[in-house]
C-alpha cells in the first residue's frame, strides 16, 4: 500500500456521473486520496443513499484495465500506444480539410454523456466544424408526447407530489432514469407524511413490482391495452375530470376531421377496451383492472407513466400515448403531481460560431427506421451505404454504438465505411476494435463533472463538481480534447473561445448567477424546500456576484430549483388545437400526406388504410390516430418472448468494471457474474425447468446460455434476460460472452423508429441440470 | 450498559443492493470471481435474501437484506474451539481473526448463515489496495469474517463523543449500510435506551425477527409492510 502521510481526513462534495440519476456524494478522502463515497442527504434528487454502481465509484477509478494511454489502429489491426501530442496534432491535420466548402459536413459525432452541458459543447464543436451531424443518444421516446401536447421534450412528471403513481412497465426503483431519485420522493417519505400509493403492471417481477401496492402481471407489450382498459372505467363510471377534458382536450367525443366522421376516444373506450377483452389481451383478470381504476380514480393527485418494457417494444409510441390518456382524463396536468413542462436552467447562452443553421443532421433523416422518428444509429448506417453525406471523421463520445444494441454487425459496417473513427473512452469496448484512434478520458471523480436533470424529473437540477483526485492516467477530459482540437485547427481567434472545460462550464454558469433562480444545494432538504414554497418567488441572492456563485456551486457541488406549474394548460400544449390532443392531428396529417388522401372522405379511409398495411400497424383504421392497442409484432421462431431488462447494477456504462457490481450483478436473485434467465413458475414446469438449471436460448441471431430463475409474477410466455454485461467488464471475466443483445434481432417502433428490445422470440432448451452445490434455490412461501 | 440493535423498515427497502454495496467498500471486501461465486463462496458481510409468496392473484415479493443478527444468545459462539468469536458488552458479536483457525464450526452452527470464510488471499489487482478504508482491517487467508455492526465506526462516535465531552447520542453511530440507504430503511441505535429510534420501532406492531424460535435473541429487526 502506498504511504500516505499523516492520514489526514477531509471530505468534499462531488457529483456521481456514472448514470444520468445525477445523484449528489460526499467523498471521504485521507491525505487527498479517496478512500470512500457516500450519497449526499442534502441532495435533492438522492437526499442520501446510493446505488450499488455509484458507489462502486472508486472501484471503476482504480480498475486496473482501464485505459491508460491513446492508442493508434495500424495498418495490420493492431492498437498501438501514442503520446497525446501526437494523436491530437494527426487528428487536426483531418479536421483542417473538414472545414473546407468541399468537405463541409463530412464529420459526425455520436454522443453519450448524460450531461447536456456536455452536449452543448459538442454541438458547438460541430457547428464551429461546419457539420449538423450530431447524434446524442439516451434521450428517451419523445414522438408520444409530441403528438398529444406538441412537445420536442420529454415532460417532467412530478412523482414527489403525486399521492398515486401508476407506473406501466417503467421500473422506477431499478431501471427509471433516476432510481433514487423515485425511491427517495415515493418510498422515503412513507413514514413522514400520508402514503403515496404505488400501482405497477409489467411482465416481470421487478424490485417496483415488488413495493407497488398493487401489482398487476401481465403479459409482455401489453401496457397500451391495461391503460385502456383503466380509461374505459373512469370513462364509464364517470370518475373522470369532465372539466379539464372538455376545456382542454381534442377528440374525446365523436366528431368530425377535415369534413368526415371521425371516431372520439370515448366512443372508443366504451365499445372496445371493456375489461373483459382488456383482461384478455393482457392475461390478467378483470377484476384488478377494475381494482387499479378505481384506485387511480380515488386519488386526489394521481400520475400515470409509461416506460421501461413499455417503451422497449414495437408497440413504444402507442403504449405511452395510452398511458398518457389517463393523465388528460384526470386533469393532471400543470400542477402538483402531475405532467410539467420540463424544468430549464438558466444557464448563459452559447455564442454563434460556424454556421450550419437549418441544414439536415444525418442522424434525423426520413431513413432512421420510422414515420415520425429515426434511429440515429440505423440513420448513420444507411448514409453510410448511400455514401450521402460522405464522411470522413466519426467521433464517439462516452458510447458504444456496436455492443449497447442489437444488431451491432451493421455498426460495424457502417464504422468501417468510415475513414477515421475516434472513440472517446475510459475503458475499452466494443466499438474500440474498429476504431482508428482510441483516446483515454477520465472517470467521475478525476475529471470536472456536471449532471443536470434526469428525464421524468421535475427538478432542475445541476450537479457540478471539480476533480476530486488528479488523473490517475495520461487520460484527458473529451470537452478538454474538442477544445484543444479547435485551437490546433483553427488560427487563433476563430477557435473555440474556450481554453478548457472549466472555463466553458464557468462561462455557462454566469447566466446561473445572474439569473437569481434556484438555490445552491446545501443545508437540509427539507429547509430549503420550506423556504422554497414561503418563498414563491423565489428571487433571494445567496452570493455576490460570479466568483462567489462559482465557489459556492463547486463547494455545495451544484444548484437546483423545483418546476413549477405555469398556470392552467397554456403553454403544456402546442397542438394544432391548443388543448391536449386524444385524436393527433399531426399523426393524421402525416399519414395522410405520405399516403395520398384526396378531399372525399373515402380517400382519406383508403389513405389510412394504406398507412396502416406499410406500417405494419394491426390496429383499425379510425383508430389509429387515437391512443389504442397494438398488437406487439414479434420476429423470428420460438414460442417464448425475449424480455430483456436492465438490473440497478447494470446503471451506465462503467459499473460492470467493477469487480464487487459484477459479483452481486445479480444480487436480487442470488446471482453473480452471469447473466440468468427469469421464468415464470407455469413455463419453467411446462419446460420441465428448475431453478439453477443452465439452459440455451436461442434465436435465429445466436444463442446464449444462462441459468435459470423461477419468479412468480413473471409473465408466462415472456423469459427476461438481464442486459449489462459486455465488453466493460472487471478482471476475472474475460470470458463471458453473455451480451443478450447479441441474440436480440433487429426490430423497430415503425412510428418513433425507436429499438425494440422486446420483440424477439426466442426457444429455450437445457443445457445443464443445476450441479450439487450450485446456488440456493430461494426461500419461498413466506408469510403473506 | 449499551446494547447496539438494527431495525430494518421492509416497507421501504426496495432491496436496490446499496446496503450490500456500501457494506462491501466500507469493509474492505474482496471479490471471489466468478468461479468462486458459483460455488457460493461470494462474501458478502450483508447478503440480499429474496423471499416470495402469493395473496390470492397478486405475488409479493420482499427483499431481506441480511447482515450479521448479533444474537444475544449466539450459537457460533458457543461451538468456537479457540474463542476467536466472543459477544461482546455491547452486544456485538466479534471475531478475532488472529485466532481464527478456520475450522468454520461458527459458519455451520449460524442458523442464518451470516459468516463468510476467506478460501483465498483477497485479491487487490492493480491500485486498487489504495481504495482501502483504513478504519477497516483486511483480512488473511484462512479465516471466518463477518458483520461487526462497524464497530469501528462505534469507536469513532465514542472517541468523538469523548473529546466533546458528552455521552454518545442517539444518531451519532450510522453503519455503512444504513447510511447509504436511499430510502432510510435500516436505522441503528442502543435498543437500552428507550428513547432511542430503535426502541421505539421495535415497539411497534409491526415488527419480527427471522427464526425466532430458535431462541437465537437476533438484535436485527424487520418491519414488516403496512397496508
Amino acid at each position: 500500500m502506498a504511504l500516505r502521510g499523516p492520514g489526514l481526513v477531509s471530505e468534499v462534495e462531488s457529483v456521481c456521473g456514472l448514470c444520468p440519476g445525477a445523484c449528489g456524494l460526499t467523498v471521504r478522502l485521507v491525505d487527498g486520496l479517496p478512500v470512500g463515497l457516500k450519497g449526499n442527504p442534502n441532495h435533492p434528487l438522492n437526499r442520501g443513499g446510493l446505488c450499488p454502481v455509484g458507489l462502486a465509484g472508486l472501484d471503476i477509478l482504480y480498475a486496473p484495465n482501464r485505459l491508460r494511454h491513446p492508442l493508434r489502429k495500424h495498418a495490420q489491426g493492431e492498437f498501438r500506444q501514442v503520446e497525446w501530442e501526437e494523436a491530437l496534432g494527426e487528428i487536426s491535420e483531418k479536421l483542417k480539410g473538414i472545414g473546407t466548402a468541399e468537405n463541409r459536413g463530412s464529420a459526425a459525432m455520436i454522443c453519450g454523456e448524460p450531461s447536456s452541458l456536455f452536449q452543448d459543447l459538442a454541438a458547438q464543436f460541430m457547428g464551429w466544424l461546419g457539420s449538423p451531424h450530431l447524434a446524442c443518444t439516451g434521450q428517451g421516446n419523445v414522438l408520444p408526447f409530441t403528438l398529444t401536447q406538441g412537445l420536442r421534450e420529454v415532460p417532467a412528471f412530478d412523482w414527489s407530489g403525486a399521492d398515486l403513481v401508476l407506473s406501466l412497465g417503467l421500473d422506477l426503483f431499478e431501471d427509471g432514469p433516476a432510481p433514487l431519485h423515485a425511491a427517495s420522493a415515493l418510498i422515503g417519505a412513507r413514514q413522514t407524511q400520508d402514503r403515496a400509493r404505488l400501482l405497477h403492471a409489467g411482465s416481470r417481477c421487478s424490485l417496483s413490482a415488488s413495493k407497488a401496492d398493487q401489482f398487476v402481471a401481465i403479459h409482455p407489450g401489453t401496457h397500451g391495452a391495461l391503460a385502456l382498459g383503466i380509461a374505459h372505467v373512469l370513462v364509464r363510471e364517470g370518475r373522470y375530470d369532465s372539466r379539464f377534458v372538455t376545456a382542454h382536450t381534442y377528440g374525446f367525443e365523436d366528431g368530425r376531421q377535415d369534413g368526415e366522421e371521425r371516431l372520439g376516444f370515448r366512443r372508443l373506450l366504451l365499445e372496445r377496451y371493456y375489461p373483459d377483452r382488456v383482461a384478455q389481451i393482457c392475461g390478467c383478470p378483470a377484476a384488478a383492472i377494475v381494482r387499479l381504476a378505481r384506485r387511480f380514480a380515488q386519488a386526489s393527485r394521481p400520475l400515470a407513466i409509461a416506460g421501461g418494457e413499455a417503451a422497449e417494444g414495437s408497440n413504444a409510441t402507442c403504449n405511452i400515448m395510452a398511458a398518457h390518456s389517463l393523465n388528460a382524463l384526470m386533469g393532471s396536468f400543470d400542477k402538483a403531481g402531475g405532467v410539467l413542462n420540463k424544468p430549464s436552467i438558466p444557464l448563459s447562452p452559447l455564442p454563434r460560431v460556424g454556421g450550419c443553421d437549418g441544414e439536415p443532421s444525418l442522424f434525423e433523416s426520413a431513413q432512421g427506421g420510422g414515420l415520425l422518428g429515426t434511429d440515429p444509429l440505423e440513420a448513420l448506417s444507411q448514409a453510410v451505404s448511400d455514401g450521402s453525406p460522405r464522411l470522413e471523421v466519426l467521433f464517439v463520445i462516452g458510447d458504444d454504438p456496436v455492443g449497447s444494441r442489437p444488431g451491432g454487425s451493421r455498426v460495424v459496417q457502417a464504422l468501417r465505411g468510415i475513414p477515421t473513427v475516434i472513440a472517446l473512452t475510459p475503458f475499452l469496448d466494443e466499438t474500440c476494435d474498429e476504431a482508428d484512434w482510441v483516446l483515454p478520458t477520465p472517470v467521475p471523480l478525476e475529471q470536472w463533472e456536471d449532471a443536470t436533470t434526469p428525464p421524468f424529473s421535475a427538478l432542475a437540477v445541476l450537479g457540478i463538481s471539480r476533480p476530486v483526485t488528479g488523473p490517475l492516467h495520461s487520460s484527458r477530459h473529451a470537452g478538454d480534447v474538442l477544445l484543444d482540437l479547435s485551437s490546433r485547427v483553427a488560427p487563433e481567434g476563430a477557435s473555440l473561445p474556450w481554453g478548457h472545460y472549466s472555463d466553458y462550464l464557468k462561462d455557462r454558469l454566469e447566466g446561473l448567477s445572474e439569473s437569481g433562480q434556484g438555490a445552491l444545494i446545501s443545508g437540509s432538504f427539507e429547509e430549503s424546500w420550506r423556504r422554497f414554497l414561503e418563498d414563491r418567488g423565489w428571487r433571494f441572492r445567496q452570493h455576490q456576484g460570479m466568483d462567489d456563485f462559482w465557489s459556492g456551486i463547486l463547494k455545495q457541488s451544484g444548484w437546483w430549483s423545483p418546476a413549477r406549474p405555469q398556470g392552467e394548460g397554456g403553454q403544456l400544449f402546442d397542438t394544432p388545437s391548443g388543448r391536449y390532443e386524444f385524436f393527433s392531428q399531426k399523426l393524421y396529417r402525416e399519414l395522410l400526406d405520405r399516403w395520398g388522401g384526396l378531399a372525399s372522405s373515402a380517400d382519406a379511409q383508403q389513405a389510412l388504410g394504406r398507412a396502416r398495411e406499410s406500417l405494419g400497424l394491426q390496429g383499425q383504421v379510425d383508430e389509429l390516430c387515437l391512443p389504442h392497442h397494438e398488437p406487439p409484432h414479434l420476429v423470428g421462431r420460438g414460442d417464448l418472448t425475449l424480455v430483456p431488462f436492465r438490473p440497478i447494477t447494470a446503471r451506465g456504462r462503467l459499473g460492470t468494471a467493477s469487480a464487487m457490481v459484477m459479483e452481486m450483478f445479480g444480487h436480487s436473485v442470488l446471482s453473480g457474474w452471469q447473466p440468468w434467465a427469469e421464468l415464470s413458475p407455469e413455463t419453467a414446469r411446462r419446460l420441465d425447468l428448475e431453478e439453477g438449471d443452465l439452459i440455451g436460448l436461442q434465436t435465429i441471431s445466436g444463442q446464449i446460455e444462462a441459468e435459470v430463475r423461477i419468479r412468480p409474477g413473471a409473465a408466462s410466455e415472456a423469459v427476461h434476460l438481464p442486459l449489462g454485461l459486455g465488453r466493460i467488464q472487471a478482471p476475472g471475466a474475460e470470458t463471458l460472452k453473455a451480451n443478450p443483445l447479441n441474440i436480440v434481432l433487429d426490430s423497430r417502433d415503425p412510428l418513433s423508429g425507436a429499438l425494440s428490445l422486446s420483440s424477439t422470440r426466442v426457444q429455450v432448451r437445457l443445457v445443464r441440470r443445476r450441479p450439487h452445490g450450485g446456488p440456493p434455490p430461494h426461500l419461498s412461501g413466506g408469510e403473506a | 450498559m449499551r446494547r447496539w440493535g438494527m431495525v430494518i423498515d421492509l416497507d421501504r427497502c426496495t432491496g436496490c443492493g446499496a446496503c450490500m454495496a456500501a457494506c462491501h467498500q466500507e469493509n474492505n471486501l474482496t471479490a471471489a470471481g466468478p468461479e468462486q461465486t458459483r460455488r457460493d463462496r461470494a462474501f458478502h458481510w450483508l447478503k440480499m435474501l429474496p423471499t416470495e409468496s402469493r395473496l390470492g392473484d397478486e405475488v409479493m415479493t420482499r427483499y431481506l437484506p441480511q447482515p450479521c443478527f448479533q444474537c444475544d444468545n449466539p450459537p457460533c459462539v458457543r461451538v468456537c474451539p479457540v474463542h476467536a468469536t466472543y459477544l461482546n458488552h455491547e452486544g456485538i458479536v466479534g471475531q478475532v481473526y488472529a485466532r481464527c483457525i478456520g475450522c468454520r464450526y461458527c459458519m455451520a452452527a449460524c442458523p442464518y448463515n451470516a459468516k463468510v470464510f476467506n478460501w483465498f488471499e483477497p485479491e487487490w489487482p492493480g491500485d486498487m489496495k489504495r481504495k482501502a478504508n483504513p478504519d477497516v482491517s483486511l483480512r488473511p487467508k484462512g479465516v471466518v469474517e463477518k458483520c461487526t455492526f462497524c464497530h469501528h465506526r462505534i469507536n469513532r462516535a465514542k472517541e468523538e463523543a469523548r473529546v466533546e465531552g458528552r455521552d454518545v447520542r442517539d444518531g451519532d453511530v450510522i453503519p455503512a449500510c444504513a447510511e447509504n440507504c436511499p430510502t432510510q430503511a435500516i436505522a441503528f441505535g442502543d435498543l437500552n435506551d428507550p428513547r432511542s429510534r430503535v426502541s421505539q420501532l421495535v415497539s411497534g406492531p409491526r415488527v419480527f425477527r427471522l427464526q425466532e424460535d430458535l431462541g437465537t435473541e437476533p438484535k436485527v429487526f424487520y418491519l414488516a409492510e403496512k397496508e
